[in-house]
């Protein structure tokens, strides 16, 4: 009997106390773990009820604001983790990283947006000379240490057979200079995104395609500002703390360029002097500080007066890029289609003004993004 | 409303349990009523009329069943309208666009199809209801004169959307007298976990993947991947439904009430028949006794034999969808027990026992086939992908990984689906010490509890690369 008051007891206790903590505990607004808003408190009304939203929203915000939500979320993972799962949240748990599993891209995906870059190449041919970039992710870098045999699509064809469909472009290999460094620290043990380093390399691919003389690593002073970065990738795993990051901001040792750094978020703009946010790295996306959030348009100014003028259109990969490029540009916009909805000319970009265009993306992003096709709009 | 929703664990049950218990003796049904009518409500805030139309038609039916008493034809009557609407209401939801679907396709009428949702739990709680009038036209219970009592009855919340299909006979006594004790409810706290612990942890788990391959191309399915996923989808549905009834029983044991078991290892079944007295037992026996027998049963012809046997397996088919499928996948089963009837029972029975049990296990696993797929081609094709005959390859690099990944929950689903753990529990009770067995009960209990909320809890845990504003 003792066994069966003590069920009694534990059960009971549960299921009032959890709602009665977090009943009396305040709500939060923001899951910075998960990076979005939580779900407000539902609201009571005929049509709330009769189209069930209520009864919905009321399952999510209990959700959202349950007590130790995170904590038991944590739990979780190291349960599923102990019971010999090797892919939590569709991040593979490696032995000394988490890597991001990209699905096989759509086909229809990948050729509008070739469609797209070959007729902004078209449209400026003679004018902005266009180079395209895809850099693979950890996944085919670290594809003989994923777990189990897992698999993964194979982008170093995917980006070769892309890089085949397009037209009037330069591209640029960064399989190659990733792959051969591939026991450096490239990428982020806890983040889909690659190090400052890892960028790096990719700029002295990208240098030549660009025309321009990569500076050589000893070149830069290298900062060392965070060692404790858990980036989106342990979001969604939720383990390994102990796979925490470290974050490198590159400077260039004969005096930074950056003059002037403008985010454009829709009629709002804020001007900075430096490309690094460093406020950001008191926060938990710590990645944000190249750049801060992803904005539709941010263009940098520099101190280099030769006239040379690149636009680039990107994902987040390319906000760590930035430290190596504005050593050879007056002018460097920035733009994210993704986030863009009013024509160029309304940040006042008039791409005639640009020598040179960049389309720097990761295939993560780049196979699942349709915002290609608003280039047509630019 | 799901057992393992939050808004149930965390909102509905506390509530409704304290009120409850505080409340005397007289109105507890009454909590029961209301209970249950909201508990629909929160599901179904509109088709709850439709249930109490039901309620109110079984109701009155009862009652004037036993006003007539004396009057066999009247009787009779008030039965049949009473069946009539019962099967009516339920042919109208559940039905009506299958029904009209083919009428139009074989007689090339354009007649309108209203397409209406189907109400949650609408073919448990119709035979539940339709269990009352029935035996109360054959005497063998009494009427009941309470609406609050009879509402109640139908709207139970533990049993109202997913059985087990209680009839009124089972709680009749109950309804009316039931004991509710700390022992009792700590049986049913136990029970609860368990059915919880296996839809959260068992069925969700091995279901994601047979989602993954029941949505992959079937002419290149490797044969590994194609088992691996019809066994997960066998594991998945033994483990969300028998989880569901197992809820449902231990939520009644906490209300004071002794629901009949609804599974009982099916899987361990050594031939098709009894494969069928194993799982969802009360459906099985509500066909028995409400159509089966009336036809005849067994003691009829062998030609006879095989009409009854075909149309209670065709009925049962369609009681799970309204969809051709669902028939084919009765008729299937009518089939082979008519055939072990006749003769390949007695066949069976001279093979060794393992042999028995593999014969029954695949044939039950590709009747999971037919359920699963709506239409003829893919079960032709993926009966295809798990023999080979698709020419693919025999596995590939993501059957290892499928299999690698999934091994160990494969495992466990397997050891859960035989009774050894209930003959480890014995063996420690009787051989060591019964405080012993109780403890490891309990520890076995709160590690489920607790693993079942971390799954509860993290339902909407769902992270964003880029914030979205």
């Amino acid at each position: 009997m003792a066994s069966k008051r003590i069920l009694l007891a534990l059960f009971f206790a549960v299921i009032f106390l959890f709602p009665i903590v977090s009943l009396i505990v305040p709500d939060e607004t923001f899951s910075e773990l998960e990076n979005r808003t939580l779900k407000s408190a539902p609201t009571l009304s005929a049509e709330t009820i009769l189209d069930k939203s209520f009864m919905d929203d009321t399952e999510t915000y209990m959700a959202d604001h349950i007590v130790l939500r995170d904590e038991i979320a944590k739990a979780k993972s190291a349960i599923e983790l102990a019971a010999g799962k090797r892919e939590l949240g569709g991040v593979y748990v490696c032995s000394d990283k988490l890597v991001e599993h990209i699905d096989t891209p759509d086909k229809t995906v990948t050729a509008q947006n070739a469609d797209a870059i070959n007729a902004f190449a078209e449209k400026y041919k003679g004018k902005i000379d266009t180079t395209v970039m895809l850099v693979p992710t950890a996944e085919t870098i670290y594809s003989s240490s994923l777990p189990m045999s897992a698999p993964y699509f194979d982008q170093t064809t995917y980006i070769k057979s892309f890089y085949d469909t397009l037209q009037n472009v330069n591209t640029v290999d960064a399989y190659a200079v990733l792959s051969a460094h591939q026991n450096e620290y490239i990428y982020y043990r806890t983040d889909h995104h690659w190090t400052s380093y890892g960028a790096y390399l990719g700029y002295t691919a990208l240098a030549k395609s660009l025309n321009l003389k990569a500076a050589t690593h000893d070149m830069f002073n290298i900062e060392h500002v965070a060692n404790d970065f858990l980036g989106t990738l342990y979001s969604k795993a939720l383990c390994h703390e102990d796979f925490a990051d470290a974050i490198d901001l590159y400077t260039y040792s004969q005096g930074d360029p950056v003059s002037e750094v403008v985010r454009y978020m829709g009629k709002n703009t804020q001007t900075y002097s430096s490309l690094f946010f460093r406020e950001n790295l008191e926060g938990k996306d710590k990645y944000t500080v190249f750049l801060g959030q992803n904005a539709p348009v941010v263009k940098i100014n520099t101190n280099i007066k030769n006239g040379k003028k690149l636009i680039v259109f990107k994902d987040s990969y390319a906000n760590s890029m930035m430290q190596f490029l504005t050593l050879h540009y007056e002018e460097i916009a920035v733009v994210d289609l993704r986030y863009l909805n009013v024509p160029l000319s309304e940040y006042q970009i008039d791409l005639n003004d640009y020598q040179q265009a960049l389309f720097l993306y990761n295939v993560g992003t780049f196979t699942d993004d349709q915002s290609m096709r608003k280039l047509a709009g630019c | 409303m799901v057992f393992s929703s939050m808004t149930f664990l965390f909102g509905f049950l506390p509530i409704v349990l304290l009120i409850y218990y505080i409340s005397p003796k007289k109105v507890k049904n009454l909590i029961i009523m209301i209970s249950g009518i909201l508990f629909y409500a929160w599901g179904e805030p509109l088709y709850v009329f439709v249930m109490l139309l039901t309620i109110l038609v079984d109701y009155f039916a009862g009652l004037l069943m036993d006003r007539f008493d004396a009057f066999p034809k009247r009787r009779l009557a008030i039965l049949i309208v009473s069946v009539v609407l019962n099967l009516g209401i339920l042919c109208v939801f559940k039905y009506g666009s299958f029904l009209i679907q083919n009428i139009n396709a074989l007689l090339g009428t354009e007649i309108f199809d209203p397409q209406l949702p189907l109400p949650i739990g609408i073919s448990f709680y119709t035979f539940q209801a339709m269990s009352y009038t029935i035996d109360l036209y054959r005497r063998s219970i009494r009427v009941q004169k309470s609406i609050i009592n009879f509402t109640g009855y139908v709207t139970l919340f533990p049993q109202l959307i997913a059985g087990p299909i209680v009839r009124y006979s089972d709680v009749e006594e109950q309804i009316n007298e039931r004991e509710i004790s700390m022992s009792k409810t700590a049986d049913g706290i136990s029970i609860f976990i368990r059915g919880l612990a296996k839809k959260l942890i068992l069925a969700n788990n091995i279901g994601a993947v047979w989602t993954l391959v029941k949505c992959m191309d079937y002419q290149t399915l490797p044969v590994l991947t194609a088992w691996i996923g019809i066994l997960a989808f066998t594991f998945q549905i033994y483990y969300d439904f028998s989880g569901y009834s197992d809820m449902a029983i231990g939520l009644g044991k906490m209300l004071g009430f002794d629901f009949p078991a609804n599974f009982n290892h099916p899987y361990l079944s050594k031939s098709v028949s009894e494969f069928w007295r194993r799982w969802h037992m009360t459906l099985g026996s509500w066909f028995l006794s409400y159509v089966y027998i009336p036809l005849g049963g067994n003691r009829v012809g062998k030609l006879k034999l095989v009409r009854n046997t075909l149309i209670v397996w065709m009925l049962t088919g369609l009681w799970h969808g309204a969809s051709w499928n669902f028939v084919l996948w009765g008729l299937y089963f009518g089939v082979l027990i008519l055939l072990e009837k006749l003769f390949l029972g007695k066949l069976l029975q001279k093979l060794p026992r393992v042999v028995q049990w593999l014969y029954a296990f695949l044939l039950v696993v590709f009747g999971w086939v037919l359920f699963e797929m709506t239409s003829l081609s893919s079960i032709g094709s993926f009966f295809g992908a798990l023999f080979g005959v698709n020419g693919a390859a025999l596995f590939d690099r993501q059957s290892i990984y499928l299999f690698l990944s999934n091994i160990l929950l494969f495992i466990v689903c397997a050891f859960c689906s035989t009774n050894v753990s209930r003959r480890i529990y014995h063996f420690v009770r009787d051989k060591w010490a019964i405080w012993c067995a109780n403890a490891m009960r309990l520890g076995l209990d709160v590690v489920l509890f607790a693993v079942s909320i971390c799954y509860v809890v993290t339902s909407t845990y769902n992270p964003f690369l880029y914030f979205n504003f």
